[in-house]
């Protein structure tokens, strides 16, 4: 019920709202985001990047705001960490981060949750969303409206979105896509498929490729696996890979979360992932459909693969003690 | 561009940080040739006080050795813009070299007449070989749509490479049968398999004219494994069980051979962690790296004395290198925030080259490795991977 009375307040907090550019590329503040929001406990601290040293505040749906103090950290290519402590008193619910430098003020939406952190608890995995595929009755809209509808009603801890969001990844698509996006209620993280590779527009828009999630005791690794040559060698990925999952260790469960398992993705992000300190869980779509094999080949991660969303698909998986249990998908109704 | 200048590891460096073996405390310089340059090549810097050796050490780095010759590498932001170019290290004149659509890691034949790189082809990857002039390319005709990896034999006249079919499935049983070795002859514009069709075979390096090794990947009671294998054009064998570091299922990957020394380095999760070992004849696998880090991506000295390889010993990924004889590890490329990688040797391995993110996006580095002494080789708004240094006429 907690989490249903942050509907309303949600709302009229994304209609106040400044984020973002009009075309909706991120501004000052890159993460945390509407597509890889950070979840707390009161009192708990978390980290932000900025392309600038900013003036820092949460902002509550009621308009209120906290001052933040953060400690600034530089890092390569001008981008600065703001490492944020928060009060202890902090109520649960959905903040914004507003930075403000230089006379200009950017708000990101939904990008940090203070919550009860759960030790069981459920997630819902959606994917292939296909915002902008033509030909389609009802539009992939209208359907990724009806499903996050459904989804705040079932409230999961939070939401994992495994890629093709659009369908070609132009702006206007990922516009669309974080309009809808920003109706749900819950926290929401993204990763980028092979349709919403179209220079660097996913980027523009979410901002990191590679980024870890930690909630409570469980680690997420939410990473890329490019169209053609996937997610090859040649660049700072798997370093990236690497040491996020060196630090997912100590987790009770490390999931990874990605558009697309192939078997001709770098093979040194396989070892990184699935050989030497292999993952837990990978979930994945892509395929808009269930898979019959039950792990990767080179090491014994189990795979949960979720059909399409742009066909009204989603799952729920509880993620408990005994393990992380995937449940029957579940389809929209009377989609038409 | 050289555009700068940027002590990595210090101008000086303690005993053993310069030349494996060597007595001349601290005097990190290449270089006999820079100390020479200046008055003092036959001085040892351990009889010299403290205080004069720290000023000769730094005239004689600031004086030290510069790269020279060119390096071939991949410079693009997103893959469809990637094109291998070739940096001429005295100017920094770049020039283009490849199609520009998904161009992969370039690797030199033996003589720096040509490159070999991936490209995209017309259903997937295929290997492009260019003269490093310009004046000739062709992609080399091929049976398999995903080709990658390429490797010139030692004397020029065949390159060998990796050719799958990209099967979007992922069944062990078609993984542990759905990639070969590949072996074009330049000469005769012809492609042959090699090494059979009975399992799939990775990563080539020759170790001789004839000779081929190859990871090959087995299937397993539970999941895939490797094993490194011998490939012949008939054929590929196994190494002895003997030769590996320990019994059991393990993954072996990015074997690189030394031919002068008839070694082989590789990285292997044998032992519970990655790290690189060195195969000799003699004396089976030695673990060269050994550190709880990942250990990985070994690549010879052209003179076959010294690995360079990445670790994470640091906390982030960085480019170190080993004397494998003594299995002494020294940084040469290390971050706390930024990362190295991807070494490449200069032909007299004086330098390496790498790829580094310390300015936000990836640039190629060199750093001379006696004094430590680093220059940001590219520069700009496009990324730089993927650096191979010329070899020397």
């Amino acid at each position: 019920m907690r989490r249903l009375c942050w509907i309303f307040p949600m709302l009229v907090l994304v209609a106040a709202a400044h984020a973002r550019n009009a075309d909706g590329v991120l501004e000052l503040v890159i993460t945390p985001n509407n597509g890889a929001p950070v979840i707390i406990g009161s009192g708990g601290t978390f980290e932000a990047t900025l392309t600038q040293r900013a003036s820092l505040r949460l902002i509550r749906a009621d308009g209120t705001a906290l001052d933040l103090d953060p400690e600034w950290t530089e890092l390569p290519g001008g981008i600065l960490r703001a490492t944020c402590k928060t009060s202890p008193g902090l109520d649960l619910g959905p903040y914004a981060l507003e930075a403000s430098a230089d006379g200009r003020a950017d708000t990101n939406v939904r990008s940090v949750y203070v919550s009860e952190i759960l030790v069981d608890y459920a997630i819902v995995h959606i994917t292939d969303v296909h915002i902008g595929k033509a030909n389609r009755d009802p539009a992939p809209d209208i359907v990724f409206q009806r499903l996050i509808q459904h989804i705040n009603g079932v409230k999961p801890a939070f939401v994992l979105i495994s890629g093709d969001l659009t369908e070609n990844g132009e702006p206007e698509q990922f516009r669309r896509f974080f309009e809808v996006l920003d109706t749900c209620v819950l926290p929401t993280f993204v990763c980028p498929g092979n349709h919403d590779r179209q220079g660097v527009n996913y980027e523009n828009t979410f901002g990191p490729l590679v980024y870890s999630i930690q909630y409570g005791v469980d680690g997420y690794l939410v990473f890329d696996t490019k169209d053609f040559v996937i997610a090859d060698d040649l660049d700072a990925q798997v370093g990236e890979l690497q040491r996020l999952r060196r630090a997912m260790k100590p987790s009770r469960w490390s999931i990874g979360m990605t558009h697309r398992y192939d078997p001709s993705m770098s093979m040194r992000s396989q070892l990184v992932l699935f050989v030497d300190d292999p993952l837990d869980y990978l979930i994945f779509g892509h395929w808009h459909s269930e898979n019959d094999y039950k792990t990767v080949p080179w090491g014994t991660t189990p795979v949960v693969v979720t059909p399409a969303a742009v066909d009204g698909a989603w799952r729920l998986i509880l993620v408990t003690q005994a393990g992380i249990l995937p449940q029957e998908v579940q389809t929209l109704e009377n989609l038409k | 561009m050289i555009s700068s200048t940027v002590p990595e590891g210090g101008l000086c460096r303690p005993a053993g940080a310069g030349g494996e073996g060597r007595k001349t405390l601290g005097c990190a310089t290449r270089s006999a040739a820079a100390a020479t340059t200046i008055g003092f090549g036959h001085f040892r810097c351990d009889t010299i006080g403290p205080v004069i050796t720290v000023i000769l050490c730094t005239y004689a780095a600031l004086l030290g050795a510069e790269p020279t010759g060119q390096i071939a590498f991949v410079s693009g932001t997103e893959q469809e813009d990637r094109r291998v170019e070739i940096i001429e290290l005295a100017t920094g004149a770049v020039a283009p070299l490849g199609p520009g659509d998904r161009d992969g890691a370039p690797v030199w034949s033996p003589d720096g007449q040509w490159l070999a790189f991936p490209t995209k082809g017309p259903d997937g990857m295929v290997i492009r070989i260019v003269r490093a002039d310009g004046s000739e390319a062709r992609n080399v005709p091929h049976k398999y749509a995903w080709n990658d990896i390429p490797r010139w034999s030692p004397d020029g006249s065949l390159v060998a490479y990796t050719g799958t079919n990209g099967a979007d499935d992922i069944r062990p049983e078609d993984m542990a049968k759905g990639s070969f070795i590949m072996v074009y002859n330049v000469a005769g514009n012809t492609e042959e398999q090699w090494g059979g069709d009975a399992m799939s075979l990775y990563c080539p390096v020759w170790m001789d004219a004839g000779t081929i090794i190859a990871i090959g990947v087995l299937p397993g009671q539970k999941r895939l494994t490797t094993h490194i294998f011998f490939v012949n054009p008939g054929d590929a064998n196994p190494l002895p069980p003997e030769a590996m570091p320990s019994a059991g299922e393990y993954i072996e990957w990015a074997p690189d051979a030394n031919i002068k020394r008839n070694l082989l380095a590789y990285d292997s999760n044998d032992g519970g962690d990655r790290e690189v070992f060195v195969l000799s004849y003699k004396r089976g696998s030695t673990d060269v790296s050994n550190h709880r880090a990942a250990d990985w991506n070994p690549v010879w000295q052209p003179g076959g004395e010294w690995l360079a390889f990445e670790s994470f010993r640091s906390g982030r990924r960085g480019v170190y290198r080993v004397f494998p004889s003594t299995i002494r590890v020294f940084p040469v490329a290390v971050g706390e925030n930024y990362d190295n990688w991807h070494p490449a040797w200069s032909p007299d391995g004086a330098f390496l080259a790498y790829v580094s993110d310390r300015l936000g996006i990836p640039q190629i580095f060199v750093t001379e490795i006696e004094s430590g002494q680093t220059r940001e080789v590219t520069t700009g708004g496009r990324s730089a991977l993927s650096p191979a240094w010329r070899p020397a006429p």
